[in-house]
Parts: C-alpha cells; structure tokens; sequence
C-alpha cells in the first residue's frame, strides 16, 4: 500500500472516530452555576460562563447566527459542527454550501468570524 | 528525485487530503442526502420507563419524577398549602379526544381527580394566583376559554369564551399582572392560509371556513396558493387560496382584511375577573409559552413556522419574545423580526410575502431557539437556593418532524435556560447521550417530551411537565397515553 493511501485512510480514520466516539459537548455542563448580575434597567449583564471575552463574543455571534439550525452545536435541522475543523467552519460559512445560506463578511465581520471560530473549538473544554 | 518533484508530490499529497475530509464533511453534512431522523421518528413504541440517572443536570442538582402514568400532562402547579396539581391536556395532536382534567398528586403519590372538563381540550396552562387555578382550554372543538376554579374543583367561573381556537393552534399560557389575565391565542395555519396540510390536523373538515383573523386591518398584495382540494372526493380537484381567506377562497391585490377581536396569533388580555379581550400585541404565529419576570416585563416564546402546507417556510426557529404593548410581531411574513420573503425552502421554491404594508417594523427578539424544538412553557428562577436566579427556564418538546418538515437529528426534547438580556441559551436538563434525543428513541428512562416548567413559590424546586411519548408517523403523530410524567429538580 503506498503511503498516499494509507495517510487517505488514516484520515477518514481519524474523522469516522472523530465523529463516532465523540462524547455529547453540551452534556456536563461546564462552569459554576453564575447568577446573572441584574442592572438597574433589570437586564442582567454577564453574556456567559465563559471568562475569555473573545469567547463569549463567539458565543454571542453563534446565538444570533447558528444557534437555530445548530442548537448547542449539535445536529438539529444542520448539521453537527462541534469538532470540524475551523477551515472548513470558515469555509462554509463564508461560501454556504447545500442548504445553508452564506454569510459574507458585511453579516458577520472577520473579527466575528475568528470569535466563532474559536467559541466552537471551545467547546471541545468539556 | 529532483527537489521540485518532491515539493509537487509533497503538494498533490497535501491538496489530497484537504480535498477528502472537505468531500467527507461536506457528504455527511449535505442535508437534501439525508432522512429526516426527528425525535418521534422511531420504530416499535416502547414502554416508559423511568430513570432520573438517565437525565444529565448541571453539578449539584437532583431531578426525581413526582408523578407518572399520566395521560397529556400540560402543566404543573402548587396551590397555596403547597399541595402539587397537574392538568392533563385532553386533546392532542393526532386528534386523540379525552376528557382534560384537574389532577391533584397527594403526599402519597396517588392521584385525585378535583375538576374533570368536556371534549373541548387541550388545556394549556396551570396558573395559581390568590386562591384560584387559572387554566387556559385550547378549544379545538368549540372554542377557546379561560376559566378560574378553586384547587379542590369548586366555584369554577369561564372568564372568556369563544376565542378563535379551531385551528392549527390553540388558546396557550396565561400570566396575571395589574388586575388583567395577559394570554396567548395561536394562529389557525402554518403561515396564514388554510391548506390541505390543516386537513391532515383535521380540524378543517370540521370547520372549512375557519381562517386566521388579524387584531387590526391589512392589506394583502393578492398572493394566491393553488393546492389540492381535499374537501371534494375528486382527487384532481385543486383550490386556489389566499391568506387570512376561508380554504377555496382567492384574495386579490389591495383586498383589506377587516381586524378583529379577539384574533388569532396575538397576545390579549381581559380583566382578572372575566370580561371581553382587548389586543395587546398581535402578529405571532403561536404564542404558546409567557412567563412574568420578576421586573414586571412579560416574555413569550413563539412556535417557528413549519415547512407544510400550501404556503411553506424553512430554517425558522422558535422565538423568544418580550411583550410590547400594541405591536406587531411579523407574522405570517416575518421570523425573529426578518422578512421571509425569498428565503429559500429546499424543494419548494422562496417564500412569497401576502401583506402589502406591515404595521409596524417588528422588533427585534431576544432570542431564537432551535429550528423546530418547540420551545413552550417558561418560568423565572427567583431563589438563589436554586441558582441562575434571573434566568428564563424553558421547556422544550421538541421536533414533530416529519409533520413539520425534515431535521437531520432530534431539537429538543429538553430544558434550557435563557439569560433575557444577552440571549444565550444554554441547556439545563438533557438526556445523557453521544445525541440528543427523547427517551424512546435512546431506549432509555430519562426526559420524552417537557413540555412546560414551574418554580415552586419559594423558587427552590423545578417541576416539569412531560408530556409522554409522540410518535411521529407521515401521517402524523401517535401521542400514547399514561406515559406522562412530573418532573422535579432541587438543588443539593
């Protein structure tokens, strides 16, 4: 078996585990139990758990955009995409290929881009 | 080997391998390959079981079940002794006609009918407030009501009758504030026009010229749906249709639809002590979850449109709403405060507006939920005993597909929470496994169907309502009875 193929195999190895043997990202719930600090206005204020603010600006970014279709990042009317890859995340959502509709740069930012990006690889904490 | 051969080599094998796992996420991502594989999509129906370590709950929290073998659980409150009541819904989807009931859940754990009501369900919302349950009836058959009725089932007083609730949708949640009962009425269609898809519910041969009613005039551009007839025996008979119309009936450019009260996919309220509704905002599809947050703002989560029907959408997800007096929310052209008009529904074409001039600009929602997760029955955490005080708690009871159009893996089936001010959702009681899913489906004995949630009055305890197992067929779903089940979490 020449090496060409035996690092094609290695890599659909890779992702069929990747994919097979991941364990649920939403399910234990990481971080303390935080209650929201409430402003005078009575809207509470902290966004997340999440300490990193580039984070929590992903978070923020994926809540407006991704949520819906992608619920906790979980497979919902899309597909999953806690654990792909961020070239193909920022490939895909620049681009849109299949159902999903593409999102340039004027929907969401470049610097909104990189913070969703780095809120899903986040995910990997738990 | 030359060192520019070795460099290309080097490239064809690095430009191969981006290749494949592109090609590999791209085939397992593409949605028009895939089955639906909805969360009711499942095979022999098995028997519930019950397993409260099936169910994965943030650090330092106890769920256990209060009651189960319950038939349509809607909603779950405590009377002023702090005595847990239930009501069982009735009617569900599937026309599945029972009697819906008052059920009072003693120390025991046996159940004691208090109030038994007619063939007139669902009843949708358990509010108690100075002495009295407040209960909403969904009014599939002969209307929508609310009514009062003291715990142990006497001095019952209908408040208001005759709400617009022959539909796709019903009369929803309920909250009391300022002397006035504020409450949801969901919308007769999908996307406000009558279609043979509101003949598989079954509710239009009963009721044929039954349509959705705006809160205040409109005017249509004359947008007309042709679809099959199924009113007639002739199987190529087809009718032509136009939204806020009677089925069969076409609308022309300018027509205006004379508002009325009460309509439907509004939020009305009357006077605590019963009398004729008033509008208070309008423009939701179905409004079925409210909940009072300890400031006094009211929230609402609506049910996202389907992909059925003659005039179907796509990709729009559940919404969470705060009540704003005399508003327009977008519906039937909007989801979350955006314009459906020309979103795309895969294998149908673009959504095609039906109202010329909007009332207003919709606002904007504070959050979306997920595609098809049917986000319910909320309630505020009050007590720092119980922690996220401040925090929406939301049931989900997730996705009917294939009914409401395809999913590639179940939404909902759950409770999340909601921070009202940032809009992020996050999940608070899952069932334990590598996919979401309901119990049935997992074989398991953790959460089927939430369908609403309720803090007790001193906020340390969480009960939810599930409603039992739903199976989801293409002819529509197979809700089983005594599969309900009371939640209950507390904080250790």
């Amino acid at each position: 078996m020449n090496k060409k193929l035996q690092y094609l195999l290695l890599a659909f190895l890779g992702i069929f585990l990747a994919e097979a043997c991941a364990i649920r990202k939403t399910e234990p719930f990481t971080g303390e139990v935080v209650a929201p600090s409430v402003s005078a206005t009575g809207k509470t204020d902290n966004a997340t758990h999440f300490s990193n603010e580039k984070i929590a600006q992903g978070h923020r970014v994926f809540m407006s955009f991704c949520y819906k279709c992608h619920p906790s990042g979980e497979s919902g009317l899309g597909p999953e995409v806690l654990g792909k890859p961020g070239f193909a995340i920022r490939m895909q959502v620049r681009h849109g290929f299949g159902a999903m509709p593409a999102f340039k740069k004027n929907r969401i930012s470049k610097d909104d881009l990189n913070a969703l990006i780095a809120y899903i690889k986040a995910q990997k904490r738990t | 080997m030359p060192l520019y051969l070795r460099f290309r080599l080097f490239l064809m094998r690095q430009l191969s391998f981006v290749v494949f796992v592109g090609l590999s996420l791209f085939l397992s991502s593409c949605y028009s390959m895939r089955k639906s594989n909805g969360g009711g999509q499942i095979g022999d129906i098995p028997a519930r079981t019950i397993n409260p370590a099936d169910i994965a709950l943030p650090a330092g929290y106890k769920i256990e079940p209060v009651a189960r073998g319950l038939t349509f659980p809607a909603a779950a409150n405590l009377d002023a002794a702090g005595n847990l009541y239930v009501i069982e819904a009735g009617y569900s989807y599937g026309e599945v006609f029972r009697n819906p009931k008052l059920v009072r859940i003693n120390s025991d754990g046996s159940q004691t009918t208090v109030l038994e009501g007619t063939n007139n369900g669902p009843w949708n919302c358990l509010v108690f407030h100075e002495g009295y349950f407040y209960i909403s009836e969904g009014g599939e058959l002969e209307g929508g009501r609310i009514f009062r009725v003291k715990p142990d089932g006497s001095d019952k007083k209908i408040l208001v009758e005759g709400l617009p609730s022959l539909g796709d949708h019903h009369t929803d949640n309920l909250v009391v504030k300022d002397g006035y009962i504020y409450f949801g009425q969901g919308t007769a269609t999908n996307s406000g026009v009558v279609g043979p898809d509101n003949y598989n519910f079954g509710w239009l041969k009963r009721h044929p010229d039954f349509h959705d009613i705006p809160c205040r005039d409109i005017t249509l551009v004359g947008q007309n749906y042709i679809s099959e007839n199924p009113l007639t025996e002739n199987e190529n008979d087809e009718a032509e249709t136009g939204a806020y119309l009677p089925f069969g009936t076409k609308s022309t450019a300018g027509q205006v639809i004379k508002g009325r009260v009460p309509c439907t996919g509004a939020v009305m309220r009357i006077p605590l002590n019963g009398g004729a509704p008033e509008a208070v905002a309008w423009g939701f599809r179905n409004p079925y979850g409210m909940a009072l947050a300890p400031d006094g703002r009211i929230y609402v989560s609506e049910n996202g449109y389907d992909d059925r029907g003659s005039r179907p959408a796509w990709g729009t997800g559940d919404v969470l709403w705060e009540l704003k007096q005399d508003t327009w929310y977008g519906w039937p052209d909007h989801s979350g405060g955006k314009k459906i008009a020309g979103w795309h529904v895969p294998g149908k074409g673009s959504v095609k507006p039906v109202i010329k001039d909007y009332p207003n600009t919709p606002p904007k929602p504070v959050a979306v939920f997920g595609v098809h997760a049917s986000s319910n029955g909320m309630d505020f955490s009050t007590s720092d005993a119980f922690g996220y005080k401040g925090e929406l708690f939301v049931a989900e009871f997730g996705d009917m597909a294939p009914t409401v159009g395809k999913v590639l893996n179940p939404v909902g089936f759950k409770v999340i929470r909601a921070n009202v001010g940032t809009g992020v959702l996050e999940d608070f009681a899952v069932n334990k496994s590598r996919k979401n899913a309901p119990a049935s489906k997992l074989k398991k004995g953790g959460l089927e169907r939430p369908l609403s949630v309720k803090f007790s009055r001193d906020g340390k305890a969480l009960y939810i309502a599930d409603f039992g197992i739903v199976k989801m067929t293409k002819k529509g779903p197979q809700p089983q009875e005594g599969t309900g089940v009371i939640w209950k979490i507390t904080r250790q």
